[in-house]
């Protein structure tokens, strides 16, 4: 299906992106947020509900899969083959992005002493 | 001994119309010694309580009897306290300053997405009662036939629910609006 095939070059949202890369090990809900404030210094906080909503999506798209656990309150998740290889996609597309900025800034300050000279 | 009056019952504009007005009134209330307790018939059940600072928020999800338990507790690992539920409406509340429940636009959007559509399917199915049934009543031969009256109130009742249902879609539809996805 043509769906799934661009599922790879699909760009994942901020939220599910820092959702993923903490589901490269198993994690539940709690977990899930607490990792990403420590990964991002607190930079980055995904509220519950945003959270539930794309754990169901991503459930519905086996971006992640749920394991199992003697604590139904707990359940935990981790990234499927697929999942893993749409973050790592995604981690390579955004260095590229931010590289791009950096190269813009560069060029734009070239530009600007070459105009004074 | 006069007896104090342990809970009180406060009507509701529709959430639809009035979801953040209510919910900023819920914490005045909470402020005020009155918890939400649970939703009522058109309203909402408040208890008499400590005056506490609460905030409140709402969130529309088909949450499965199964996954309740993982649905509360991802909330409340949040800071947000599970209050009351109402089909897939469900309120929680927190301490001042807690992050919001929704931390982006696309998944908030989703929220009023999923509840826009499915209040347009119900005003969908009663307009269609209402154009069934008042259409059979006047292609009916005989006025005074029982079935008659059957098509008519089938009619009466597809428009009694299709009409705040299609108020509620728009509401809904302009809320929706204003998360759109930028």
């Amino acid at each position: 299906m043509s769906r799934n095939d661009s599922m790879l070059t699909e760009q994942l949202t901020d939220s599910a992106y820092y959702i993923l890369l903490s589901l490269l090990v198993p994690r539940h809900g709690y977990a899930i947020m607490k990792y990403i404030e420590e990964l991002t210094e607190g930079e980055v906080t995904v509220g519950p509900a945003t959270l539930y909503t794309l754990i169901k999506k991503m459930m519905k798209n086996e971006h992640i899969e749920a394991g199992s656990s003697d604590d139904e309150r707990r359940k935990p998740y981790m990234v499927t083959i697929k999942g893993r290889e749409i973050v790592m996609n995604e981690i390579e597309r955004r260095s590229r992005m931010a590289q791009h900025g950096l190269k813009a800034i560069e060029s734009a300050k070239e530009e600007n002493e070459y105009e004074k000279n | 001994m006069r007896k104090t009056k342990s809970h009180r019952y406060i009507t509701s504009q529709g959430t639809a119309f009035a979801e953040k007005k209510e919910m900023l009134k819920m914490g005045k209330l909470a402020q005020q010694g009155w918890q939400l307790e649970s939703f009522a018939f058109l309203g909402y059940r408040l208890r008499k309580a400590e005056p506490q600072n609460l905030i409140y928020e709402m969130d529309y999800h088909v949450v499965h009897k199964a996954d309740m338990n993982n649905y509360v507790d991802t909330f409340a690992a949040a800071g947000w306290n599970h209050v009351c539920s109402a089909g897939s409406i469900h309120v929680f509340s927190a301490r001042p300053g807690t992050t919001p429940i929704y931390s982006d636009r696309n998944t908030s959007y989703e929220k009023y997405n999923r509840i826009t559509r499915s209040v347009g399917m119900v005003t969908l199915i009663f307009a269609i009662f209402a154009v069934v049934g008042f259409g059979l009543t006047a292609y009916t031969e005989n006025k005074d036939s029982f079935i008659e009256s059957i098509y008519f109130y089938l009619g009466t009742v597809g428009i009694t629910i299709a009409v705040p249902a299609l108020m509620t879609y728009t509401a809904l539809m302009f809320r929706r609006r204003a998360e759109k996805k930028v």
